[in-house]
Protein backbone atom coordinates (compact mmCIF):
# COMPACT_ATOMS: atom_id res chain seq x y z
CA UNK A 1 0.00 0.00 0.00
CA UNK A 2 1.43 2.90 -1.32
CA UNK A 3 0.71 6.04 1.22
CA UNK A 4 1.34 10.06 -0.10
CA UNK A 5 2.03 12.93 2.23
CA UNK A 6 -0.73 14.95 3.49
CA UNK A 7 -1.00 18.25 2.05
CA UNK A 8 0.61 20.43 4.55
CA UNK A 9 3.49 18.20 4.55
CA UNK A 10 3.92 18.72 0.87
CA UNK A 11 3.80 22.47 1.42
CA UNK A 12 6.19 22.23 3.76
CA UNK A 13 8.23 20.14 1.46
CA UNK A 14 7.80 22.31 -1.77
CA UNK A 15 8.32 25.42 0.41
CA UNK A 16 11.85 24.48 2.22
CA UNK A 17 12.98 23.53 -1.50
CA UNK A 18 12.22 26.85 -3.04
CA UNK A 19 13.97 28.42 0.24
CA UNK A 20 17.37 26.21 -0.40
CA UNK A 21 17.01 27.15 -4.10
CA UNK A 22 16.81 31.05 -2.96
CA UNK A 23 19.50 30.33 -0.27
CA UNK A 24 21.90 29.48 -2.68
CA UNK A 25 21.16 32.13 -5.18
CA UNK A 26 19.62 30.29 -8.25
CA UNK A 27 16.41 29.96 -9.38
CA UNK A 28 15.20 25.92 -9.52
CA UNK A 29 15.79 25.27 -13.04
CA UNK A 30 12.50 25.62 -14.69
CA UNK A 31 10.70 22.55 -16.22
CA UNK A 32 10.07 24.81 -19.78
CA UNK A 33 13.62 25.70 -19.66
CA UNK A 34 16.18 24.78 -22.19
CA UNK A 35 17.98 21.53 -22.30
CA UNK A 36 21.70 21.56 -21.43
CA UNK A 37 23.96 19.78 -23.90
CA UNK A 38 27.29 21.85 -22.61
CA UNK A 39 27.08 23.78 -20.01
CA UNK A 40 30.23 26.29 -21.83
CA UNK A 41 30.29 27.23 -24.10
CA UNK A 42 25.97 26.80 -23.71
CA UNK A 43 24.68 24.46 -26.48
CA UNK A 44 21.34 24.63 -25.26
CA UNK A 45 17.91 22.69 -27.36
CA UNK A 46 14.59 23.66 -27.36
CA UNK A 47 11.63 21.38 -25.95
CA UNK A 48 9.90 20.48 -28.70
CA UNK A 49 6.52 21.31 -26.60
CA UNK A 50 7.43 24.99 -27.42
CA UNK A 51 6.67 24.61 -31.04
CA UNK A 52 3.05 24.32 -30.65
CA UNK A 53 3.37 28.53 -31.79
CA UNK A 54 4.55 29.49 -35.35
CA UNK A 55 7.18 31.95 -33.54
CA UNK A 56 9.64 30.54 -31.55
CA UNK A 57 10.28 33.00 -28.60
CA UNK A 58 14.03 34.32 -28.30
CA UNK A 59 14.17 33.59 -24.42
CA UNK A 60 13.16 30.02 -25.71
CA UNK A 61 15.23 29.72 -29.00
CA UNK A 62 17.63 26.93 -29.15
CA UNK A 63 21.49 27.52 -28.33
CA UNK A 64 24.58 26.78 -30.54
CA UNK A 65 28.03 27.96 -29.67
CA UNK A 66 31.26 26.68 -30.77
CA UNK A 67 34.03 28.45 -29.51
CA UNK A 68 32.40 30.76 -26.42
CA UNK A 69 30.29 33.86 -26.59
CA UNK A 70 32.67 36.90 -27.04
CA UNK A 71 32.38 40.35 -25.62
CA UNK A 72 30.32 42.33 -27.24
CA UNK A 73 29.10 45.49 -25.11
CA UNK A 74 31.44 48.26 -24.63
CA UNK A 75 32.99 47.19 -28.51
CA UNK A 76 32.18 49.81 -31.05
CA UNK A 77 30.69 47.38 -33.56
CA UNK A 78 32.08 47.39 -36.68
CA UNK A 79 31.76 44.82 -39.76
CA UNK A 80 35.14 44.76 -42.44
CA UNK A 81 34.43 44.62 -45.78
CA UNK A 82 37.79 42.76 -47.72
CA UNK A 83 38.62 40.70 -50.13
CA UNK A 84 37.20 40.72 -53.96
CA UNK A 85 35.62 44.57 -53.30
CA UNK A 86 36.63 47.87 -55.16
CA UNK A 87 37.08 49.45 -51.73
CA UNK A 88 37.83 47.52 -48.93
CA UNK A 89 35.79 49.23 -45.63
CA UNK A 90 34.14 48.97 -42.22
CA UNK A 91 30.57 49.87 -41.65
CA UNK A 92 29.55 50.83 -38.47
CA UNK A 93 26.00 49.63 -37.19
CA UNK A 94 24.54 52.72 -37.64
CA UNK A 95 25.85 52.57 -41.04
CA UNK A 96 24.11 49.21 -41.55
CA UNK A 97 20.89 51.10 -40.11
CA UNK A 98 20.96 53.66 -43.25
CA UNK A 99 20.43 50.65 -45.70
CA UNK A 100 16.64 49.16 -46.59
CA UNK A 101 15.41 47.14 -44.16
CA UNK A 102 14.20 43.74 -44.80
CA UNK A 103 12.79 40.73 -42.95
CA UNK A 104 12.09 37.07 -43.66
CA UNK A 105 11.33 34.51 -41.54
CA UNK A 106 13.14 31.30 -41.56
CA UNK A 107 13.74 28.04 -39.67
CA UNK A 108 16.94 28.04 -38.41
CA UNK A 109 18.15 24.36 -37.41
CA UNK A 110 21.47 23.29 -36.27
CA UNK A 111 23.23 20.80 -39.11
CA UNK A 112 23.22 18.07 -36.21
CA UNK A 113 19.89 18.28 -34.94
CA UNK A 114 18.79 14.88 -34.12
CA UNK A 115 22.37 13.21 -33.97
CA UNK A 116 21.63 10.80 -31.18
CA UNK A 117 19.26 9.22 -33.35
CA UNK A 118 21.96 7.99 -35.24
CA UNK A 119 23.25 4.49 -34.46
CA UNK A 120 26.06 3.41 -33.70
CA UNK A 121 27.01 6.34 -31.81
CA UNK A 122 28.62 9.31 -33.66
CA UNK A 123 30.81 11.76 -31.11
CA UNK A 124 29.43 15.58 -30.91
CA UNK A 125 26.90 17.64 -29.31
CA UNK A 126 23.91 14.92 -28.73
CA UNK A 127 21.08 16.62 -29.57
CA UNK A 128 17.65 14.92 -30.00
CA UNK A 129 14.66 17.33 -31.20
CA UNK A 130 15.02 20.79 -30.50
CA UNK A 131 17.95 22.18 -32.02
CA UNK A 132 15.82 24.14 -34.28
CA UNK A 133 13.18 27.43 -34.37
CA UNK A 134 11.28 29.84 -36.57
CA UNK A 135 11.77 33.42 -36.01
CA UNK A 136 11.35 36.66 -38.00
CA UNK A 137 14.43 38.02 -38.46
CA UNK A 138 15.44 41.60 -39.48
CA UNK A 139 18.17 43.23 -41.01
CA UNK A 140 20.01 44.55 -43.96
CA UNK A 141 20.38 42.34 -47.39
CA UNK A 142 24.22 40.64 -47.71
CA UNK A 143 24.28 42.11 -51.21
CA UNK A 144 23.41 45.46 -50.77
CA UNK A 145 26.61 45.73 -47.94
CA UNK A 146 28.48 43.50 -50.81
CA UNK A 147 27.49 46.21 -53.59
CA UNK A 148 28.49 49.35 -51.28
CA UNK A 149 31.64 48.25 -50.89
CA UNK A 150 32.12 46.78 -54.74
CA UNK A 151 32.05 43.53 -54.78
CA UNK A 152 34.37 42.02 -57.95
CA UNK A 153 32.96 39.93 -60.85
CA UNK A 154 35.20 37.14 -59.82
CA UNK A 155 34.20 36.27 -56.53
CA UNK A 156 32.89 32.97 -56.16
CA UNK A 157 32.64 33.03 -52.26
CA UNK A 158 32.25 34.83 -49.43
CA UNK A 159 33.33 34.18 -46.12
CA UNK A 160 32.52 34.68 -42.82
CA UNK A 161 34.08 35.29 -39.55
CA UNK A 162 32.86 36.38 -36.15
CA UNK A 163 33.86 37.52 -33.46
CA UNK A 164 34.48 34.36 -31.24
CA UNK A 165 37.96 33.64 -30.62
CA UNK A 166 39.59 30.18 -30.32
CA UNK A 167 40.54 29.40 -26.95
CA UNK A 168 43.89 28.38 -28.16
CA UNK A 169 46.65 29.41 -31.11
CA UNK A 170 45.80 25.52 -32.04
CA UNK A 171 42.21 25.41 -31.63
CA UNK A 172 40.39 26.03 -35.37
CA UNK A 173 38.54 29.25 -36.21
CA UNK A 174 35.04 29.25 -37.18
CA UNK A 175 35.61 30.59 -40.47
CA UNK A 176 33.51 29.47 -43.22
CA UNK A 177 31.72 30.30 -46.61
CA UNK A 178 28.89 30.46 -48.44
CA UNK A 179 28.79 30.52 -52.22
CA UNK A 180 28.33 33.97 -54.31
CA UNK A 181 25.10 32.30 -55.66
CA UNK A 182 23.17 32.17 -52.32
CA UNK A 183 25.40 35.16 -50.30
CA UNK A 184 23.41 37.94 -53.21
CA UNK A 185 19.66 36.22 -52.61
CA UNK A 186 17.21 38.21 -51.69
CA UNK A 187 16.54 36.44 -48.56
CA UNK A 188 20.30 36.28 -46.95
CA UNK A 189 20.38 38.86 -44.45
CA UNK A 190 22.66 40.36 -41.78
CA UNK A 191 20.54 40.53 -39.33
CA UNK A 192 20.20 42.83 -36.12
CA UNK A 193 16.92 42.05 -34.91
CA UNK A 194 14.81 39.00 -34.12
CA UNK A 195 11.19 38.10 -33.49
CA UNK A 196 10.78 42.23 -33.33
CA UNK A 197 13.56 42.69 -30.42
CA UNK A 198 16.97 43.72 -30.69
CA UNK A 199 19.42 40.26 -31.68
CA UNK A 200 20.03 38.64 -28.42
CA UNK A 201 23.61 38.02 -27.53
CA UNK A 202 23.06 34.38 -27.26
CA UNK A 203 21.48 34.58 -30.69
CA UNK A 204 25.05 36.03 -32.40
CA UNK A 205 23.57 40.28 -31.55
CA UNK A 206 24.58 42.39 -32.80
CA UNK A 207 24.91 41.11 -35.83
CA UNK A 208 24.08 37.38 -37.35
CA UNK A 209 24.49 35.86 -41.01
CA UNK A 210 20.89 34.72 -41.99
CA UNK A 211 20.79 31.91 -45.13
CA UNK A 212 17.61 31.14 -45.12
CA UNK A 213 17.22 27.47 -46.34
CA UNK A 214 20.62 26.58 -45.46
CA UNK A 215 22.10 24.93 -42.31
CA UNK A 216 22.61 26.58 -39.19
CA UNK A 217 26.71 26.51 -40.22
CA UNK A 218 26.21 29.15 -42.31
CA UNK A 219 24.83 31.40 -40.14
CA UNK A 220 27.66 33.06 -38.69
CA UNK A 221 26.85 34.77 -35.30
CA UNK A 222 28.80 37.80 -33.75
CA UNK A 223 29.96 38.97 -37.78
CA UNK A 224 33.07 40.77 -37.86
CA UNK A 225 34.45 40.10 -41.04
CA UNK A 226 33.21 39.43 -44.59
CA UNK A 227 35.74 38.30 -47.23
CA UNK A 228 34.70 38.14 -50.84
CA UNK A 229 36.94 35.33 -51.98
CA UNK A 230 37.51 32.61 -55.13
CA UNK A 231 38.12 29.95 -53.04
CA UNK A 232 36.62 27.99 -50.31
CA UNK A 233 37.28 29.24 -46.88
CA UNK A 234 40.37 27.39 -45.25
CA UNK A 235 40.43 25.41 -42.19
CA UNK A 236 38.74 22.72 -39.98
CA UNK A 237 35.02 24.06 -40.65
CA UNK A 238 35.05 24.74 -44.14
CA UNK A 239 37.43 22.03 -45.42
CA UNK A 240 36.52 18.93 -43.01
CA UNK A 241 33.70 19.41 -40.80
CA UNK A 242 30.23 20.01 -42.31
CA UNK A 243 30.18 16.66 -44.74
CA UNK A 244 27.98 14.23 -46.11
CA UNK A 245 27.72 11.06 -48.31
CA UNK A 246 26.30 11.74 -51.47
CA UNK A 247 25.73 8.17 -51.76
CA UNK A 248 24.95 6.65 -48.50
CA UNK A 249 27.01 4.22 -46.96
CA UNK A 250 27.54 1.57 -44.20
CA UNK A 251 26.87 3.01 -40.75
CA UNK A 252 30.10 2.94 -39.00
CA UNK A 253 32.54 3.08 -42.23
CA UNK A 254 34.82 5.55 -43.66
CA UNK A 255 33.55 7.51 -46.54
CA UNK A 256 35.62 7.99 -49.54
CA UNK A 257 36.90 11.71 -50.11
CA UNK A 258 34.90 11.95 -53.95
CA UNK A 259 31.39 10.69 -52.20
CA UNK A 260 31.86 13.63 -50.04
CA UNK A 261 29.78 16.40 -50.06
CA UNK A 262 29.18 19.76 -48.22
CA UNK A 263 26.22 20.31 -46.19
CA UNK A 264 24.28 23.00 -47.03
CA UNK A 265 20.65 23.17 -47.90
CA UNK A 266 17.85 21.63 -44.66
CA UNK A 267 16.14 18.68 -45.78
CA UNK A 268 12.08 18.02 -45.26
CA UNK A 269 11.26 17.41 -41.78
CA UNK A 270 8.62 17.18 -38.88
CA UNK A 271 7.85 17.64 -35.45
CA UNK A 272 4.75 16.32 -33.15
CA UNK A 273 4.61 19.39 -30.51
CA UNK A 274 1.78 17.80 -28.90
CA UNK A 275 1.25 15.89 -27.17
CA UNK A 276 4.33 15.44 -25.67
CA UNK A 277 6.27 12.12 -24.98
CA UNK A 278 4.93 10.19 -22.57
CA UNK A 279 1.26 12.20 -21.83
CA UNK A 280 -1.28 10.94 -20.83
CA UNK A 281 -4.52 11.45 -22.65
CA UNK A 282 -8.16 11.22 -22.20
CA UNK A 283 -10.20 8.88 -24.26
CA UNK A 284 -12.03 10.93 -27.01
CA UNK A 285 -10.73 13.74 -29.03
CA UNK A 286 -7.44 15.19 -28.98
CA UNK A 287 -5.38 17.83 -30.81
CA UNK A 288 -2.18 16.20 -32.67
CA UNK A 289 -0.32 19.31 -33.77
CA UNK A 290 3.37 20.17 -34.75
CA UNK A 291 5.55 21.76 -37.02
CA UNK A 292 7.20 20.78 -40.83
CA UNK A 293 9.91 22.53 -42.89
CA UNK A 294 12.28 21.98 -45.66
CA UNK A 295 15.21 23.71 -47.72
CA UNK A 296 14.24 25.76 -50.60
CA UNK A 297 10.93 24.40 -51.88
CA UNK A 298 7.44 23.88 -50.06
CA UNK A 299 6.37 21.54 -47.39
CA UNK A 300 3.31 19.73 -49.39
CA UNK A 301 2.06 17.27 -47.09
CA UNK A 302 2.34 16.42 -43.79
CA UNK A 303 0.86 12.63 -42.35
CA UNK A 304 0.15 10.99 -39.24
CA UNK A 305 -0.54 7.60 -38.59
CA UNK A 306 -1.74 6.79 -34.83
CA UNK A 307 -0.53 3.34 -33.59
CA UNK A 308 -0.91 0.27 -36.33
CA UNK A 309 -3.08 2.89 -38.61
CA UNK A 310 -2.74 4.30 -41.86
CA UNK A 311 -1.06 7.41 -42.65
CA UNK A 312 -3.42 10.38 -42.30
CA UNK A 313 -2.93 13.99 -43.42
CA UNK A 314 -3.20 16.48 -41.55
CA UNK A 315 -4.19 20.19 -42.13
CA UNK A 316 -2.01 22.98 -42.44
CA UNK A 317 -2.66 25.96 -40.31
CA UNK A 318 -0.81 29.24 -39.92
CA UNK A 319 1.11 30.86 -42.42
CA UNK A 320 2.39 29.85 -46.10
CA UNK A 321 5.44 31.20 -46.38
CA UNK A 322 9.11 30.00 -48.13
CA UNK A 323 12.06 29.17 -45.84
CA UNK A 324 9.44 29.40 -42.67
CA UNK A 325 7.95 26.20 -40.68
CA UNK A 326 4.47 25.29 -41.75
CA UNK A 327 2.23 24.95 -38.51
CA UNK A 328 -0.30 21.86 -38.75
CA UNK A 329 -2.60 19.55 -36.70
CA UNK A 330 -4.76 16.81 -36.54
CA UNK A 331 -7.78 16.18 -34.58
CA UNK A 332 -8.35 12.55 -33.70
CA UNK A 333 -10.96 10.53 -31.32
CA UNK A 334 -9.17 7.75 -29.27
CA UNK A 335 -11.93 5.86 -28.64
CA UNK A 336 -10.13 3.19 -26.62
CA UNK A 337 -7.24 3.52 -23.63
CA UNK A 338 -4.22 2.01 -24.30
CA UNK A 339 -0.53 2.88 -25.37
CA UNK A 340 0.01 4.40 -28.82
CA UNK A 341 2.59 5.50 -30.32
CA UNK A 342 1.98 8.87 -33.10
CA UNK A 343 4.06 8.67 -35.89
CA UNK A 344 4.54 12.52 -38.34
CA UNK A 345 5.98 12.75 -41.53
CA UNK A 346 6.23 15.35 -44.28
CA UNK A 347 6.70 15.37 -48.10
CA UNK A 348 8.04 18.67 -49.55
CA UNK A 349 7.56 20.25 -53.09
CA UNK A 350 11.00 18.35 -54.14
CA UNK A 351 9.18 14.97 -54.28
CA UNK A 352 11.02 14.31 -50.77
CA UNK A 353 9.30 12.51 -48.16
CA UNK A 354 10.98 11.76 -44.38
CA UNK A 355 12.60 8.32 -44.05
CA UNK A 356 11.94 6.12 -41.27
CA UNK A 357 15.83 6.60 -40.80
CA UNK A 358 18.54 8.93 -42.00
CA UNK A 359 21.25 7.45 -43.72
CA UNK A 360 23.82 7.41 -41.67
CA UNK A 361 27.10 9.90 -41.58
CA UNK A 362 29.89 10.26 -39.76
CA UNK A 363 29.85 13.25 -38.12
CA UNK A 364 25.81 13.00 -37.59
CA UNK A 365 24.11 15.64 -39.06
CA UNK A 366 20.48 16.29 -41.01
CA UNK A 367 19.02 13.55 -39.15
CA UNK A 368 15.60 13.65 -40.72
CA UNK A 369 14.07 10.31 -39.48
CA UNK A 370 9.98 10.33 -39.44
CA UNK A 371 9.20 11.50 -36.00
CA UNK A 372 7.04 9.85 -33.18
CA UNK A 373 6.03 10.10 -29.89
CA UNK A 374 4.35 7.93 -27.18
CA UNK A 375 1.66 8.70 -24.92
CA UNK A 376 -1.13 7.02 -23.08
CA UNK A 377 -5.00 7.27 -23.41
CA UNK A 378 -7.20 6.62 -20.19
CA UNK A 379 -10.81 6.44 -19.77
CA UNK A 380 -11.72 10.65 -18.65
CA UNK B 1 41.21 -29.15 9.82
CA UNK B 2 40.33 -28.32 5.58
CA UNK B 3 39.28 -24.64 6.96
CA UNK B 4 42.74 -23.82 8.30
CA UNK B 5 43.63 -23.70 4.60
CA UNK B 6 40.77 -21.65 3.48
CA UNK B 7 40.87 -19.31 6.10
CA UNK B 8 44.05 -17.63 4.59
CA UNK B 9 43.16 -18.18 1.18
CA UNK B 10 40.14 -16.54 1.54
CA UNK B 11 41.50 -13.80 3.45
CA UNK B 12 44.28 -13.26 0.16
CA UNK B 13 41.71 -13.23 -2.23
CA UNK B 14 39.83 -10.24 -0.08
CA UNK B 15 43.35 -8.96 0.14
CA UNK B 16 44.00 -9.02 -3.69
CA UNK B 17 40.48 -7.84 -4.31
CA UNK B 18 40.84 -4.83 -2.33
CA UNK B 19 43.76 -4.09 -4.15
CA UNK B 20 42.68 -3.97 -7.12
CA UNK B 21 39.63 -1.93 -5.90
CA UNK B 22 41.81 0.80 -4.81
CA UNK B 23 44.17 0.72 -7.98
CA UNK B 24 41.29 0.67 -10.02
CA UNK B 25 39.70 4.07 -7.36
CA UNK B 26 43.12 5.62 -7.99
CA UNK B 27 43.17 5.05 -12.03
CA UNK B 28 39.92 6.53 -11.78
CA UNK B 29 40.76 9.42 -10.07
CA UNK B 30 43.59 10.10 -12.07
CA UNK B 31 41.10 9.85 -15.24
CA UNK B 32 39.05 12.36 -13.77
CA UNK B 33 42.13 14.58 -12.96
CA UNK B 34 43.29 14.35 -16.31
CA UNK B 35 40.28 15.04 -17.36
CA UNK B 36 39.57 18.15 -15.24
CA UNK B 37 42.70 19.53 -15.90
CA UNK B 38 43.24 19.58 -19.82
CA UNK B 39 39.77 19.81 -21.36
CA UNK B 40 37.60 21.83 -18.76
CA UNK B 41 39.55 25.05 -19.34
CA UNK B 42 38.08 25.17 -22.60
CA UNK B 43 34.59 23.59 -22.43
CA UNK B 44 32.09 22.08 -19.70
CA UNK B 45 32.06 18.22 -18.63
CA UNK B 46 28.63 17.52 -19.85
CA UNK B 47 30.11 17.52 -23.65
CA UNK B 48 32.19 14.86 -22.59
CA UNK B 49 29.59 12.85 -20.02
CA UNK B 50 26.82 13.08 -21.68
CA UNK B 51 28.81 10.80 -25.36
CA UNK B 52 28.63 6.83 -25.12
CA UNK B 53 31.80 6.20 -27.35
CA UNK B 54 33.39 3.60 -28.22
CA UNK B 55 37.53 2.78 -27.46
CA UNK B 56 38.65 3.83 -30.60
CA UNK B 57 36.35 7.05 -30.75
CA UNK B 58 36.98 8.24 -27.19
CA UNK B 59 40.99 8.08 -28.74
CA UNK B 60 40.20 9.77 -31.84
CA UNK B 61 38.24 12.49 -29.85
CA UNK B 62 41.42 12.96 -27.07
CA UNK B 63 43.78 12.86 -30.43
CA UNK B 64 41.66 15.47 -32.10
CA UNK B 65 41.87 17.55 -29.04
CA UNK B 66 45.51 17.38 -28.23
CA UNK B 67 45.54 18.63 -31.91
CA UNK B 68 43.47 21.61 -30.91
CA UNK B 69 45.51 22.88 -27.99
CA UNK B 70 44.76 20.48 -25.15
CA UNK B 71 47.88 20.42 -22.64
CA UNK B 72 47.19 16.65 -22.16
CA UNK B 73 51.15 15.46 -21.90
CA UNK B 74 51.77 12.53 -23.80
CA UNK B 75 52.10 10.13 -20.77
CA UNK B 76 48.42 10.45 -19.89
CA UNK B 77 46.70 10.10 -23.22
CA UNK B 78 46.44 6.32 -22.58
CA UNK B 79 44.72 6.74 -18.98
CA UNK B 80 42.57 9.46 -20.08
CA UNK B 81 41.60 7.70 -22.99
CA UNK B 82 40.54 4.67 -21.16
CA UNK B 83 39.04 6.18 -18.05
CA UNK B 84 36.72 7.71 -20.83
CA UNK B 85 35.80 4.36 -22.22
CA UNK B 86 35.56 2.65 -18.68
CA UNK B 87 33.00 5.37 -17.75
CA UNK B 88 31.30 6.32 -20.91
CA UNK B 89 30.98 3.41 -22.81
CA UNK B 90 28.58 2.41 -25.65
CA UNK B 91 26.95 -0.01 -23.78
CA UNK B 92 26.34 2.64 -20.88
CA UNK B 93 22.71 4.43 -20.59
CA UNK B 94 23.13 8.63 -21.00
CA UNK B 95 22.13 10.88 -18.19
CA UNK B 96 19.18 13.05 -17.60
CA UNK B 97 20.27 16.26 -19.19
CA UNK B 98 19.80 19.79 -16.77
CA UNK B 99 17.38 22.49 -17.73
CA UNK B 100 18.05 26.15 -17.81
CA UNK B 101 15.29 28.58 -17.00
CA UNK B 102 15.12 31.57 -19.89
CA UNK B 103 15.62 33.49 -16.85
CA UNK B 104 19.26 32.40 -16.20
CA UNK B 105 20.18 32.53 -19.80
CA UNK B 106 19.51 35.87 -19.91
CA UNK B 107 22.09 36.72 -17.16
CA UNK B 108 24.48 34.20 -18.53
CA UNK B 109 24.67 36.71 -21.08
CA UNK B 110 24.21 39.87 -19.71
CA UNK B 111 27.22 42.46 -20.66
CA UNK B 112 28.15 45.38 -19.25
CA UNK B 113 29.76 48.08 -21.11
CA UNK B 114 33.31 48.11 -19.17
CA UNK B 115 34.39 50.56 -17.01
CA UNK B 116 36.81 53.61 -18.64
CA UNK B 117 39.98 53.26 -16.93
CA UNK B 118 43.20 55.69 -17.26
CA UNK B 119 45.68 55.42 -19.57
CA UNK B 120 48.34 54.21 -16.45
CA UNK B 121 46.30 51.63 -14.76
CA UNK B 122 46.26 50.01 -18.65
CA UNK B 123 49.90 50.60 -18.92
CA UNK B 124 50.55 49.20 -15.52
CA UNK B 125 48.51 45.76 -16.31
CA UNK B 126 50.29 45.56 -19.74
CA UNK B 127 53.17 45.58 -17.92
CA UNK B 128 52.38 43.07 -15.11
CA UNK B 129 50.85 40.92 -18.04
CA UNK B 130 53.45 41.06 -19.95
CA UNK B 131 55.99 39.81 -16.40
CA UNK B 132 53.09 37.23 -15.14
CA UNK B 133 50.71 36.11 -17.48
CA UNK B 134 52.72 36.12 -21.24
CA UNK B 135 54.61 33.41 -20.63
CA UNK B 136 51.17 30.68 -20.81
CA UNK B 137 48.82 33.17 -22.45
CA UNK B 138 50.91 34.52 -25.22
CA UNK B 139 52.35 37.61 -26.84
CA UNK B 140 48.65 40.35 -27.15
CA UNK B 141 47.04 37.67 -24.59
CA UNK B 142 45.81 35.27 -27.92
CA UNK B 143 46.90 32.31 -25.92
CA UNK B 144 49.81 29.98 -25.57
CA UNK B 145 50.58 26.60 -25.22
CA UNK B 146 48.99 26.48 -21.79
CA UNK B 147 47.12 29.56 -21.21
CA UNK B 148 43.80 30.41 -23.44
CA UNK B 149 43.31 33.04 -25.75
CA UNK B 150 42.17 35.77 -23.42
CA UNK B 151 40.88 38.56 -25.81
CA UNK B 152 37.48 38.78 -26.19
CA UNK B 153 36.67 36.75 -22.85
CA UNK B 154 33.15 37.47 -21.81
CA UNK B 155 34.45 36.64 -18.29
CA UNK B 156 36.59 39.44 -17.91
CA UNK B 157 33.62 41.33 -17.60
CA UNK B 158 33.00 39.48 -14.40
CA UNK B 159 35.43 41.62 -12.65
CA UNK B 160 35.09 39.75 -9.31
CA UNK B 161 35.62 36.65 -10.78
CA UNK B 162 38.74 37.60 -13.01
CA UNK B 163 40.33 39.39 -10.09
CA UNK B 164 39.83 35.68 -8.26
CA UNK B 165 41.09 34.08 -10.75
CA UNK B 166 44.47 35.70 -11.11
CA UNK B 167 44.70 35.57 -7.15
CA UNK B 168 43.93 31.80 -6.46
CA UNK B 169 43.98 30.37 -9.85
CA UNK B 170 41.92 27.98 -11.34
CA UNK B 171 42.33 24.56 -12.83
CA UNK B 172 46.35 24.36 -14.02
CA UNK B 173 46.65 27.85 -13.65
CA UNK B 174 48.29 28.61 -10.46
CA UNK B 175 47.49 32.04 -8.24
CA UNK B 176 49.39 34.73 -8.01
CA UNK B 177 48.14 35.99 -4.38
CA UNK B 178 51.85 35.80 -3.20
CA UNK B 179 53.06 38.62 -6.18
CA UNK B 180 50.09 40.42 -6.96
CA UNK B 181 47.63 42.29 -4.99
CA UNK B 182 43.90 42.88 -5.89
CA UNK B 183 44.41 46.27 -7.90
CA UNK B 184 47.58 45.07 -9.52
CA UNK B 185 44.92 41.83 -10.69
CA UNK B 186 42.56 44.83 -11.46
CA UNK B 187 44.68 46.27 -14.09
CA UNK B 188 45.67 43.44 -16.04
CA UNK B 189 42.26 42.46 -16.34
CA UNK B 190 41.45 46.01 -17.57
CA UNK B 191 43.88 45.76 -19.66
CA UNK B 192 42.99 42.77 -21.06
CA UNK B 193 39.21 44.15 -21.58
CA UNK B 194 40.65 46.84 -23.77
CA UNK B 195 42.53 44.53 -26.29
CA UNK B 196 40.97 45.08 -29.70
CA UNK B 197 39.24 41.81 -31.76
CA UNK B 198 42.21 42.58 -34.48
Amino acid sequence: MTRSHPPSRRRFLAATASAAALAVGRSAPAQDGLIVRSRRPLDAETPVTAFTDYLTPNARFFIRSHLGVPRVVGVPWRVDVGGLVKSARAFSLDDLARLPERSVTAVLQCAGNGRSYFKPNIPGVGWERGAVGNAEWSGVRLRDLLEAAGIQPEAKQVHFLGADLPPHPKTPVFLRSVPIEQAMRDEVLLATRMNGQPLPIAQGGPLRLIVPGWCGNHWMKWVRRITPALELADGFYQQTAYRIAKVPVAPGSEIAPDNLDYVTTLNVKSLIASPAEGAVLTVGRQVIQGVAWTGPGRVTKVEVAIGEGPWKNAEFVGPDREFAWRTWRLLWDFDQPGTYTIKARATDSNGETQPEATPWNRSGYLWNGIDHVSCKVKMS
Amino acid sequence: MKWLFIVPLLLGVAFVTRQDDEEKAERAARGQRALSENCLMCHSEELIVHQRLTPSQWKTEVTKMIGWGAPLPPGEVEELVAYLAATYPVSRGTMRPDRIAPAAIAEEFRQEAPRVVAASVLSEGERLYVQHCLVCHGKEARGGDLGQNLVGHPNLLNLADSVEVVRVGRRRMPGFAAVLNDDQARSIVAWLVSRPFD
